[in-house]
């Protein structure tokens, strides 16, 4: 700005010099044309040539008019800047001598001096030879004689294009300069050494929450500051004026009451007059202050909310390096955090024996991208004990699909685990009683079927050789007891082949099987106690059955339960046939079904979900175990077991379970969820 | 032996119903075989009959149950029982309630003559 100054300050010297020599100039041309009307009056006209061929010589653009305004003559150096004639020249009001946007204007003056007689002086374009116009200050003064008449006039044009557009430059510059202060949106704003505000643009003012810039001229400044800043303010300001930029961070209060945060960035202004005052821009920036503020107390939030939460949180960069581990990880773990961060310092928290596999997973999913998933044990500081957990971990991506950060948890699942493991034995225990209760039965059953033959055999055997040792023998009745023996011989390899089948398959290995087929050794083996519970059986197995995929001795097992509870629970009836009902046949959903209905004691509602308990039993002799162990098996095929009472008397329990049962580890889970 | 004692038997088993009077007869008594107790009951035997053999389990009314029949018919009839199961807890319950022997299935031949024997022998 200063700048500015100096180049107009230099400039309007030049002119005033420019002026000076024009206005010498000037007098020694009246002084000669007074000299020369003092000299002969007479010779006034020839004397027009004569000044003619002076004003040719002279240096400087000059014209020579009529008193009406006509083009008397002109100098060597007009026609050559012009570069045309006379004749030309003298048509300039209608040509493009003059520049068209100052034409009207210069006409008008024109015409009005000449009609008045009054001198000119104005500022216009005219056109170069080459087409550029170029800014002179034409001045006219009028020669008269005697009787004031006038003579002619003398025309000077001096060029002062330079300074026109110095002028213009440094107009438009304080145009754009101004601009620029009066639309940015911060305040921009000038302070003397004692506070007074001296500009200020209409930001400020608006900042400052004034109507118009009006308002805040003159005004103190360190009055808008809020009292806690005011003196940090007034020491701020100071040092600006004693040459120091600075920055501050204050409190004002606007005119309306509300208060705000501001920023100033400051420097010394050097006036004119040697003062110096503060140039400052200030902005506002409350939002900016609130927003770290929201953020600052959502990131404290966020950072209570990991470091109190029951779970171990932790995240790690996408190489792998663990760079954060939250309160209750380094609590359990009983490391410090340094300790665990970077590259592999979570494997110091591993069991040893846990440690390749874990460490291998974790770099498939580092390299991949895949979600870490591991169930290892850690170490525990409460009780210097490693202890099972699941950690897990997930990579987050960037839109590129790039991985940012991996964030994880870990979950101490040891007590579970362990829950599970003895569910799993006790489990297991249950089904091998079930099976040690279920063999005893069969042993009886095995040894009643079998007992029936052999005492036939040497009942007959017996009699046989008793009728052989007689006097006679009685060779024909010898002989019809040895065809019985032979034939009880034969009904116990029966029973034999039936236990064969019955046992051979291996435990826990499935086979397809004829479910119908299984059906009906059981009942086979069990016809002689239903018989003798009075049980009339009736078989329904459907001849289409599709096979299963089961384990035949466990089925059996199943089936056996069934039919023993269904002729326990008929125990009681005496007023009508014991009827026992066993169906087979497809199911929904490509599965199979078996129902065994009774007509006993039925079930009451509010048992049914107990039914299924393990030790749960209405009977007075049994364990209790075998309807849930029996669940278990079908459940581990896949399939399910349940029990509803009749419409009428007794009950029906039935199973459905799949062609091709499910997954063995899905309905394992299943099995000890139950 | 002027008139041969009369051995009855009750068993569901047709084998044995089959293979146990031959036997008998061998033995030198006179048999009779019922496939229930209801049979025997309803017969014109059960006054004649001199000892019973007697299948525990029995389809209706079981080997036991005949047993307490005859008690409160005041027929005080020998009675060796015979059973294809197992259970050795049996013997002495039936024993205690008045019975003369209980045979396990499968028996021998002399098994069951001195059980034979001795019941006949206690009359």
């Amino acid at each position: 700005m200063s700048e500015q100054k100096r180049i107009a300050k230099e400039l309007d010297q030049r002119v005033a010099e420019r002026t000076r020599e024009l206005a010498e100039a000037n007098e020694a041309l009246k002084k000669e044309l007074v000299a020369e009307r003092q000299r002969t009056e007479a010779a006034r006209r020839a004397s027009d040539q004569d000044s003619r061929v002076i004003v040719g010589s002279m240096p400087g653009l000059v014209a020579i008019l009529t008193p009406a305004g006509g083009v008397d003559a002109v100098n060597d150096e007009l026609v050559e800047y012009f570069g045309r004639t006379l004749e030309e020249l003298q048509q300039w009001g209608t040509s493009d001598t003059v520049h068209p946007d100052d034409l009207t204007h210069v006409i008008q003056i024109f015409t009005k001096a000449i009609a008045s007689g009054e001198p000119y002086d104005f500022e216009v374009r005219l056109r170069r030879f080459d087409g550029a116009y170029r800014w002179f200050q034409d001045r006219g003064l009028p020669r008269r004689d005697a009787s004031g008449a006038i003579l002619r006039w003398y025309v000077l044009h001096t060029d002062i294009d330079e300074r026109k557009r110095t002028e213009d430059a440094l107009r438009h510059s304080e145009a754009s300069l101004r601009a620029i202060v009066e639309t940015t949106p911060e305040c921009v704003h000038v302070i003397a050494g004692d506070g007074t505000l001296l500009s200020v643009n209409a930001a400020g003012a608006a900042m400052a929450g004034a109507s118009s810039v009006d308002l805040m001229l003159g005004r103190n400044f360190y009055d808008f500051v809020t009292p806690e800043d005011r003196e940090r303010y007034r020491a701020f300001n100071v040092s600006v004026c004693a040459g120091q930029k600075g920055l501050l961070e204050f409190h004002i209060v606007r005119m309306d009451g509300e208060r705000r945060h501001l920023e100033t960035r400051a420097a010394p202004l050097r006036n004119d007059d040697g003062t110096v005052a503060q140039l400052g821009v200030a902005r506002d920036i409350t939002a900016r202050k609130e927003a770290e503020a929201r953020l600052r107390e959502s990131e404290r939030h966020l950072r209570q909310l990991t470091e109190t939460i029951p779970v171990m949180l932790w995240s790690a960069t996408p190489e792998g390096a663990i760079d954060y581990c939250n309160a209750r990880f380094l609590e359990y773990t009983g490391f410090d955090a340094e300790q665990l961060m970077g590259s592999g310092g979570f494997t110091k928290i591993l069991h040893p024996d846990d440690l390749d596999q874990t460490v291998q997973e974790w770099l498939s999913c580092i390299r991949t991208g895949a979600s870490f998933r591991v169930e290892v044990r850690k170490f525990h500081a409460a009780d210097a004990t490693y202890r099972w957990c699941m950690a897990n971990a997930r990579p987050l991506l960037d839109e590129h699909g790039r991985i940012l950060k991996w964030y994880g948890t870990v979950v101490d699942m040891h007590d579970w685990r362990q829950a599970q493991e003895e569910l799993r034995q006790t489990q297991e225990k249950l089904a091998y009683m079930m099976r040690v209760t279920t063999m005893g039965e069969l042993t009886a059953s095995i040894a009643h079927e079998v007992n029936q033959p052999l005492s036939g055999i040497m009942t007959n055997a017996g009699t046989c050789l008793r009728m052989l040792a007689a006097d006679p023998p009685d060779l024909a009745g010898a002989s019809e007891t040895a065809r019985r023996t032979i034939r009880d011989a034969n009904r116990a390899s029966e029973v034999i082949v039936r236990l064969r089948a019955l046992f051979s398959g291996k435990e826990l290995t499935t086979e397809s099987m004829d479910l119908n087929e299984a059906t009906r050794e059981v009942i086979a083996l069990s016809m002689s106690e239903l018989h003798r519970h009075r049980v009339m059986l009736r078989p329904e197995l459907a001849d289409d059955l599709p096979l299963v995929t089961a384990n035949r001795v466990q089925l059996q097992q199943v089936i056996l339960n069934l039919l023993r509870n269904a002729s326990d629970a008929m125990v009681g009836v005496d007023d009508g046939p014991r009827q026992l009902l066993i169906r087979t046949e497809r199911d929904e959903g490509d599965r199979v079904r078996l129902t065994v209905q009774d007509v006993g004691v039925g079930l009451e509602p509010h048992v049914i979900d107990k039914l299924f308990q393990a030790f749960y039993t209405t009977k007075s002799s049994g364990m209790g175990i075998g309807l849930s162990v029996s669940r278990s098996i079908i459940e581990k095929h896949g399939g399910r077991l349940w029990g509803e009472p009749n419409d009428g008397p007794g009950a029906t329990f039935a199973f459905s379970i799949p062609r091709v049962p499910e997954r063995t580890t899905g309905a394992a889970l299943v099995m000890r969820n139950s | 032996m002027v008139q041969r004692s009369l051995v009855s038997v009750v068993d569901d088993d047709e084998s044995v119903r089959e293979s146990l009077p031959d036997l008998l007869r061998q033995f030198g008594f006179a048999v009779q075989a019922f496939s229930s107790a209801e049979a025997f009951l309803a017969s014109e035997f059960v006054s004649q009959t001199n000892c019973l053999i007697l299948d525990i389990a029995m389809v209706g009314m079981s080997g036991p149950d005949l047993q307490q029949e005859l008690t409160r018919r005041r027929q005080a009839i020998p009675i060796v029982f015979i059973t294809a199961h197992g259970d050795k807890t049996v013997r002495p319950r039936l024993l205690a309630q008045g019975a003369a022997e209980c045979l396990f299935k499968p028996f021998s031949d002399d098994a069951l003559l001195e059980a034979l024997s001795n019941a006949l022998g206690m009359r």
